[in-house]
């Protein structure tokens, strides 16, 4: 196990996932209970959703947290 | 918000364009100085008396009501948190707006306790051509703030603002930033 002090960062398969689904953002957005800026800044990585936010995704789409959200280790 | 207080509310915003737009009408119709008269300016009176107590009672009830507070201020700041992302914004931008209002605070108090005097001589007086002058100057009551004139058998009461000086207002306001920040976190990491 590395250290596990690095900066970790967050990417995601929500696009893709999404695309499946023939979804628009506003559709994931109002299916969450988020806007849908948030879905955006969501996708892009701009911002990383709470935990509750997460399973509330994992269980929209079915899949574990981890087959939606990868961890990348930033070197410091 | 009760029924009471959105009708106040309400009754301020309504009637603010209304308010203003006559205030700027009256004072270009009576550069002179003259008063209006007649059912007119009665009504307009009657108004302008009513929106003027609605505004004390709301921004009153706004320092002590966290409910009416939470409504109105963030109506009026264009606050958003429709979801947890607008939150975390939103917590973003209250920590810079408090930091940063809170050094500006910190700017007007020194500033207004400050004294900076600087005086010229036309001639040399103990080998010094002037002098200056620096120090501060901290009092606690505006005495121009609530004047009680006696002239013949008038006896009159004016208010002319709060009555606590501009330096101890801002010494006030810093307290209550700091206090007020201290006291929730305190409470909400206490959980």
């Amino acid at each position: 196990m590395g250290n596990l002090k690095t900066k970790l960062t967050l990417t995601n398969e929500l696009h893709v996932l999404r695309a499946q689904k023939r979804l628009t953002q506003q559709d994931l957005a109002d299916a969450i209970g988020v806007t849908r800026a948030t879905v955006n800044a969501l996708e892009k990585g701009n911002y990383n959703p709470s935990l509750e936010l997460a399973f509330r995704l994992s269980l929209y789409f079915k899949k574990n947290i981890h087959d939606i959200f990868k961890v990348e280790e930033i070197k410091e | 918000m009760n029924k009471f207080d959105r009708f106040s509310f309400m009754y301020l915003v309504c009637l603010s364009p209304l308010i203003f737009g006559f205030m700027v009408w009256a004072v270009y119709t009576h550069l002179d100085g003259s008063t209006g008269s007649g059912i007119f300016w009665d009504i307009f009176g009657w108004l302008f008396i009513a929106w003027t107590l609605d505004l004390i009672y709301l921004v009153t009830k706004m320092v002590f009501s966290k409910r009416v507070r939470n409504v109105v201020m963030t109506k009026l700041a264009g606050m958003k948190e429709r979801d947890e992302r607008e939150s975390e914004v939103a917590g973003s931008a209250a920590k810079f707006s408090f930091l940063s209002t809170l050094a500006l605070l910190l700017f007007l108090f020194v500033f207004s306790v400050s004294n900076l005097s600087v005086t010229k001589h036309p001639k040399t007086l103990d080998k010094k051509h002037g002098t200056v002058q620096i120090g501060f100057n901290v009092k606690a009551i505006d005495d121009e703030a609530l004047v009680h004139e006696t002239k013949g058998d008038v006896e009159s009461f004016n208010y002319k603002g709060f009555p606590l000086s501009k330096p101890l207002i801002i010494l006030l306001l810093i307290f209550w930033q700091v206090g007020s920040y201290h006291l929730i976190a305190r409470r909400e990491l206490a959980d």
